[in-house]
């Protein structure tokens, strides 16, 4: 923890000219921080994952200044506008912005939308950690009775080279009244070197609103990601959110969503794939908070190697709402006898009027599905694949935007080519 | 075609067939009969390669080579295939995909050029009619949702597609209703050739009415005790298999 310290105080005294209530927003974050300090096995919702790691972290923050010469055709995604942010910093050159929304970046989005950043209900220390360090953060403003015509990649790209370093994305999207977009929330990191990713979002879905919502983490052995995800869902508001992460060392992800008005609907769905000794952790919550809302979750982890998974997902129906439909899934294929899943899924029902359903399964291949492909002719490589790309399917295809859904395809191939070799 | 002479084998140690002698020519279709348990779905299972079945001695060998060390594909590559009593589901593999992926295995062992989607497309419609199937099916994962009947004659649709020398049909005829019997009969008859060779295996003589074999073989206790013609089936039928048992 001494590293944060130093680094926080480096952070300070760099930036004089900040105004003083941001410098007092730091300051209040990170006293919570020191004094949450980080989870330990005794903190009930993240008892599977071990943040030794962190503790010990010599966190330097990123260099933002650092411009290499980046190659986005790497994890640019075709048929999108594209917001380009690079070791932390927009950068509208690369970018491209559709008509109907407003973008903010640095004291613009910090003076205007204040209290996002006193918002950290759950006391995630995390989201304390990334209002302590924070730099330019991004946010975004959709019109209301608005389409956006095509989806909007948001790509953060690292490329600082040295060692250690530590970056903090904040992002917070307004989606107005009765608007329509697809917002692809993806990091991806051009260095293979220890880092850690600590991002934290808000998306605010106002009445009628429509969101189709991908998230990606991939391409850093090293990586270390911690991020959380707010969801706050107006009256009949729509989400559709799918996430997909790979090849980090270390993946912790929160996701909590809030219904906050009648008839909101949520559907939920991510595909984690974990290699070697790597560890990816979804912790979900859902507050049904209001009457008439729908939620949907499916959530599937493929484990090879030595790596662990933690799928712990809590749906909560608050007393007095009526008419909750909530159905939870997660299903994990274990490729190795040394992976391990921890599957923890959970419904707190305080109200009557509900119908909700849960259940887990963890297995490995199925022989008699094995069987059945080779007995065709398929070698046994070619079988595996076929049907771990099929369990995959499932989640990937629930994907609207072709481009999309191609881009992690393509990615899953890559990867079940290495591990199923 | 097939030869087994003296076969002993089972599943996981345990012996279900106790001496079994075929010799199946091209162009002919054998029946197997027999009760639940008597060793005809081991057979099957011993033919094609499944995992945990095992031969303890004996040899079966299909157009002159010894199969017992060769892998599952490598069987269905020679031309082997099974038509399985309980067709499995897999979840989010589509057919159209994996049926291609399994005809172009088959054409480059053969030293075959592959065939491309849109080729493939035209070929499977063709295919998809002889089994009264509807192009729904293309889009579908491997009998996923699929109802007892579909199942089956996808079964038979992976035959047509895949042409191979040796189909051993297992219970192709149980829960079919009469008219997807006469579909999958319909199907497996006009496949029938001087070249193509067939072991259907059935409780029941029903199949058989519409499938005419050129063998039938009762199998009692892993051991063929009778062999004949549609006369015999006709008299199981009638008797039953105990008067077979010694």
């Amino acid at each position: 923890m001494i590293h944060f310290q130093q680094e926080f105080d480096r952070l300070i005294s760099s930036l004089p000219t900040e105004k003083s209530a941001m410098q007092k927003l730091r300051k209040d974050a990170f006293n919570d921080f020191l004094q949450i300090g980080l989870p330990t096995k005794k903190w009930e919702d993240w008892r599977f994952t071990d943040f030794s790691s962190i503790e010990d972290f010599p966190s330097k923050i990123v260099d933002s200044n650092q411009r290499d010469a980046v190659d986005l055709s790497l994890n640019k995604i075709s048929g999108a506008y594209h917001i380009v942010s690079i070791n932390g910093l927009f950068q509208s050159s690369l970018s491209s912005l559709p008509k109907h929304i407003t973008i903010k970046t640095g004291d613009e989005f910090f003076d205007s939308h204040h209290s996002v950043f006193i918002n950290n209900k759950d006391s995630n220390p995390f989201e304390f950690l990334n209002t302590s360090f924070m730099r330019s953060g991004l946010s975004i403003n959709i019109n209301e009775n608005v389409i956006i015509d095509k989806p909007i990649q948001i790509i953060n790209i690292i490329t600082d080279s040295a060692t250690s370093k530590m970056i903090h994305p904040r992002l917070f999207i307004e989606s107005g009244k009765n608007s329509d977009a697809t917002i692809i929330e993806h990091y991806y990191s051009m260095t293979d070197n220890e880092f850690l990713h600590n991002p934290v979002s808000q998306i605010n879905l106002n009445k009628n609103a429509v969101m189709k919502f991908v998230r990606i983490v991939e391409n850093n052995r090293q990586l270390k990601h911690i991020g959380k995800s707010q969801f706050d869902l107006k009256q009949d508001s729509q989400l559709q959110y799918v996430s997909f992460s790979c090849e980090s060392n270390l993946i912790r992800h929160d996701v909590a969503i809030d219904f906050n008005g009648d008839g909101a609907t949520a559907s939920l769905n991510g595909l984690s794939i974990s290699e070697n000794d790597e560890h990816q952790d979804q912790n979900i919550i859902l507050n049904h908070l209001n009457n008439f809302c729908n939620s949907d979750q499916s959530f599937k982890n493929i484990l090879s190697d030595s790596s662990s998974g933690v799928f712990n997902g809590k749906v909560i129906v608050h007393k007095g709402t009526r008419q909750t439909d909530a159905n939870q899934s997660n299903k994990n294929l274990v490729l190795s006898p040394s992976s391990l899943m921890n599957a923890n899924p959970q419904l707190e029902i305080y109200s009557e009027d509900v119908k909700c359903s849960h259940g887990s399964t963890t297995g490995q291949i199925s022989p008699e599905e094995l069987f059945y492909l080779r007995s065709r002719g398929l070698n046994k490589k070619k079988a595996m694949e076929l049907i771990v790309e099929g369990f995959a399917a499932d989640i990937i295809e629930l994907i609207q935007f072709k481009e999309a859904r191609e881009y992690i395809s393509n990615r899953v191939s890559a990867i079940l080519g290495r591990v199923l070799a | 075609m097939l030869t087994i002479k003296n076969l002993h084998a089972g599943v996981n140690g345990k012996a279900i067939l106790n001496g079994l002698n075929l010799t199946i020519n091209p162009g002919e279709l054998h029946a197997i009969m027999g009760r639940n348990g008597s060793g005809k779905s081991t057979l099957a299972n011993i033919i094609t390669g499944r995992d945990d079945y095992e031969i303890f001695s004996g040899d079966i060998e299909f157009n002159g080579k010894n199969i017992h060390e060769m892998s599952p594909e490598e069987r269905a590559l020679e031309g082997i295939f099974m038509s399985f009593q309980y067709p499995v589901v897999i979840p989010g593999v589509n057919n159209t995909y994996f049926l291609r992926a399994a005809l172009n295995a088959q054409l480059k062992h053969n030293n075959q050029d592959e065939v491309n989607a849109a080729d493939f497309m035209i070929l499977i419609r063709e295919k998809l009619k002889l089994v009264n199937m509807d192009e729904t099916y293309l889009s579908r994962a491997v009998n996923d949702g699929f109802s007892g009947g579909e199942k089956k004659r996808n079964e038979i649709l992976q035959m047509l597609t895949l042409q191979p020398k040796l189909s051993i049909l297992d219970e192709t005829d149980s829960g079919l209703d009469i008219d997807a019997l006469k579909i999958v009969a319909k199907g497996v008859n006009n496949f029938r050739n001087a070249n193509r060779s067939f072991i259907a295996i059935t409780h029941y003589q029903r199949l058989l009415e519409y499938m005419e074999p050129d063998h039938i073989h009762i199998l009692i206790d892993g051991k063929i005790v009778k062999s004949g013609n549609m006369k015999l089936a006709q008299e199981i039928e009638k008797k039953g298999y105990s008067w077979l048992e010694t």
